[in-house]
C-alpha cells in the first residue's frame, strides 16, 4: 500500500467521524445568541431579499421621511410675512411725502420706483408691538406726519398699490432681501458636493457643498402688491416724525460654497453619527440707491462649523442604502469683510469694515439620502434635506437670514475606511 | 458526502442564506457533533476542546452572514477551516509545538503501514489523540487537512525537514498503535 493510499483511508475513516459535544457548551453559546443579529442581505443576493413586507415597508419608512422632511419645509416657508395681512393695508398715495424742510417741492417719481422704494422690510427684525415696518423696535421715530396735502391724497380708483412710508434711523439700515408681499418665499438651495469621505469607526469625508441660494431682489416690479404695515393707513394715528429721504435697496446673494471634512462613527450596523470641521463663504451685494447717492456693499462672510448629524440606515437592498439623517450645525464667522463704495458726486474712498464678532450661526437639518456602493470602500450618495437657519440677529445680511429655511440637495463621494 | 448530509446542508445553507434568527442553532445542531471530533483530534485536554470549541462557534456565528456557499461541502469545509484555526491556536498558546521537546526515540519507523479494516473509528480517534501534540498536529494537517510539508512548516513555524519528520514517526507510532489493537482484539 502507498503511503498516500494509507494516507486516504485513514481520512476516510474518519471523515464524518462524529462526538458529543461537551456539556453545557450550547447554553454558553445561546447566552449570545440574541446578541446575533441578521445582517443585511448580501449583495449579491438581491433577490432573496426583496421579501415583500420587510422591503415595501421600509420603502414606506422612507418615504415618510421624506415628505416629513419636505412638509416641515413647507410650513416654514410659508411663516412670518403673512402677518402683515392685506387687511391692514390701506392706500394712501403713490407720491413720496414731502418734507416739511424741503425748499423744493417733492417730485413724485414714477410709480416703479416709489412703490420699490416703499417696499422695505425686515424679515428678521419685525417688531412685535406692530410699529410699522422699517423702523427699528427700540427707536422712539415714528413715521413722518405727511403733510395735510399728502395725508388727504385719496388712492385712485383702481389703485391696490399699498404705501409704506420708511424712516430713516441713523445710519443703520436693515434692509434685507425683501419676500414678495404675498408671504411666500422664493424656492430653496441646491448644493452640489464634489468629493466627500467617511468611514465606519475610523476615516474621513472631505467634502464640499454648494447651499446655492436663488439671487433675490428686494426691487419689486410695479403692480406688485407690497406689504404696508397694520394700522399705516391714511386715517389712522399719524406719525410725526417726518419722512427724509426716499431710498430703494436691492440685495443680490451669490451661491454660498461650502467644503467639508467629516468623520463617520457606526454604532452597529444601521445607526451612525456624523461629525467634523467645515468651511462656508458666503457672499451678497447691498445696493442702496438714495437720491443720487448710491452705496455699494459687498459682503464676504467666512464661517468654520462644526455639523453633528445622526444617521440611520433604513435598507440596503443590494448595493444601495436608504438612510434618514438629522442633525445640525453651529457655524462661527471668522472673518467678515464689507467693502463700501459710494457712487456720488462727492463720494468718498472706498472703505472696508470688518466683521470679526459676528454671533454664531446655528442650524437644523433633516433629511433622506441615498448611497451606491460599486465597491465595498467607496460610496456615491446624494442627500436632499431641509436646513434651518435660525435667526441669530447679525447686522450683516446673509443668505441664511434671507432664507431660513432652504431645501439643500448634497452630492459627492465617499470614501469608507476598514474598520 | 452522502444524500442525507447533502440534505442538511442545503437545508441549513437555505436559513443562512435567508438570515433566518435560527440559522445560528442550526449550524449547531447540524454540526457540533462533527466538529467537536475535529477538535478532539488536535486537543487531547477536555477543558481546552471546550473552550476551543466555544471560541469557534463564536467566530462562526459572527462570520455566518459573511459565508457564501460554493456547493455541496463548501459549509463543512468552512466549519472545519474555523475549528483547527483555533485548535492550533490553543495549542501554540498550551503547547510548545514548534520546539523539540523530549520524544520517544523507539519508534521503528517503516513503510508497512497496518490495514484499517475493523478498526472503530473511536478506536482510531483515540489512537490519535494519544499521540505526542507535535506528532499529531502534523498528523492531522497532512492527512486530513491535506496540506503540504512546506504549508504545515509554515504554520508550525518549524522546518520543511521536521514536519516531514514528524509525520513520518506519527505514522509509524499510529501503526504501532493499531497492530497492537488488532492483535489485542484478534486474541
Amino acid at each position: 500500500m502507498t503511503n498516500d493510499k494509507w494516507n486516504d483511508l485513514l481520512r476516510n475513516a474518519l471523515s464524518d467521524y462524529e462526538q458529543a459535544p461537551p456539556e453545557g457548551l450550547w447554553e454558553s453559546l445561546a447566552e449570545t445568541i440574541p446578541a446575533y443579529s441578521p445582517a443585511p442581505p448580501a449583495r449579491k443576493h438581491v433577490i432573496a431579499l426583496l421579501q415583500p413586507r420587510r422591503f415595501y415597508r421600509r420603502i414606506i419608512v422612507a418615504g415618510i421621511a421624506l415628505l416629513l422632511s419636505a412638509g416641515i419645509g413647507l410650513l416654514f416657508l410659508t411663516d412670518g410675512d403673512l402677518s402683515q395681512s392685506p387687511a391692514n393695508i390701506k392706500i394712501t398715495n403713490t407720491a413720496p411725502a414731502p418734507h416739511p424742510l424741503d425748499e423744493k417741492p417733492a417730485i413724485p417719481a414714477d410709480n416703479d420706483t416709489h412703490v420699490c422704494s416703499r417696499h422695505i422690510t425686515s424679515i428678521q427684525h419685525r417688531p412685535a408691538d406692530n410699529t410699522p415696518m422699517g423702523v427699528s423696535a427700540d427707536s422712539s421715530e415714528k413715521l413722518a406726519p405727511a403733510s395735510d396735502e399728502v395725508q388727504n391724497i385719496p388712492a385712485e380708483s383702481g389703485d391696490t398699490v399699498p404705501v409704506y412710508r420708511p424712516s430713516v434711523s441713523g445710519s443703520t439700515h436693515r434692509y434685507i432681501a425683501g419676500a414678495p408681499s404675498d408671504g411666500k418665499r422664493s424656492a430653496g438651495q441646491l448644493s452640489i458636493g464634489i468629493l466627500t469621505a467617511c468611514a465606519s469607526q475610523s476615516g474621513g469625508t472631505v467634502g464640499s457643498t454648494f447651499p446655492g441660494g436663488n439671487q433675490s431682489d428686494c426691487v419689486i416690479p410695479p403692480g406688485t402688491d407690497c406689504v404696508t404695515p397694520p394700522g399705516s393707513n391714511s386715517n389712522g394715528p399719524v406719525p410725526d416724525t417726518p419722512v427724509k429721504e426716499e431710498e430703494t435697496t436691492e440685495t443680490h446673494y451669490g451661491v454660498p460654497f461650502r467644503l467639508g471634512l467629516t468623520l463617520q462613527y457606526s454604532f452597529n450596523d444601521r445607526l451612525a453619527v456624523e461629525t467634523g470641521l467645515m468651511y462656508s463663504r458666503l457672499s451678497s451685494e447691498e445696493r442702496v440707491s438714495r437720491d443720487d447717492r448710491v452705496t455699494l456693499t459687498k459682503y464676504r462672510l467666512n464661517y468654520i462649523g462644526i455639523p453633528l448629524t445622526l444617521k440611520y440606515r433604513i435598507a440596503s437592498p443590494g448595493a444601495v442604502d436608504f438612510y434618514v439623517s438629522a442633525g445640525g450645525a453651529v457655524e462661527k464667522c471668522v472673518k467678515g469683510d464689507a467693502f463700501i463704495t459710494v457712487i456720488a458726486d462727492d463720494a468718498p474712498d472706498p472703505t472696508r469694515e470688518s466683521y470679526t464678532h459676528e454671533p454664531l450661526q446655528w442650524s437644523l437639518s433633516a433629511g433622506v439620502g441615498l448611497q451606491y456602493r460599486p465597491v465595498k470602500y467607496l460610496g456615491i450618495y446624494i442627500e436632499p434635506s431641509m436646513v434651518y437657519y435660525p435667526s441669530n440677529h447679525s447686522r450683516v445680511p446673509s443668505i441664511y437670514h434671507a432664507h431660513p429655511v432652504n431645501f439643500s440637495l448634497t452630492a459627492g463621494l465617499r470614501f469608507i475606511l476598514p474598520r | 458526502m452522502t444524500r442525507s448530509c447533502n440534505d442538511t446542508e442545503a437545508a441549513v445553507v437555505a436559513l443562512i442564506s435567508g438570515h433566518d434568527p435560527g440559522a445560528p442553532e442550526a449550524v449547531y445542531r447540524a454540526y457540533a457533533g462533527y466538529l467537536t471530533g475535529v477538535c478532539t483530534r488536535y486537543l487531547s485536554d477536555t477543558c481546552a476542546v471546550k473552550d476551543t470549541l466555544h471560541d469557534s462557534f463564536l467566530k462562526i456565528f459572527t462570520a455566518l452572514q459573511s459565508f457564501e456557499y460554493r456547493g455541496a461541502g463548501s459549509l463543512k469545509a468552512w466549519l472545519t477551516r474555523i475549528v483547527v484555526n483555533e485548535a492550533l491556536k490553543t495549542l501554540r498558546r498550551n503547547y510548545n509545538i514548534s520546539c523539540l521537546e523530549t520524544l520517544p526515540d523507539d519508534i521503528a519507523e517503516t513503510d508497512i503501514e497496518p490495514q484499517l479494516d475493523g478498526i472503530p473509528a473511536d478506536a482510531l480517534h483515540e489512537m490519535i489523540r494519544a499521540l505526542p501534540p507535535p506528532y499529531r498536529t502534523v498528523l492531522n494537517l497532512y492527512v486530513f487537512e491535506c496540506r503540504s510539508h512546506r504549508d504545515i512548516a509554515r504554520i508550525l513555524n518549524i522546518k520543511e525537514s521536521s514536519s516531514a519528520s514528524r509525520f513520518h514517526r506519527a505514522k509509524a507510532m499510529l501503526a504501532r498503535s493499531i497492530r497492537e489493537y488488532q492483535s489485542k482484539h484478534n486474541r
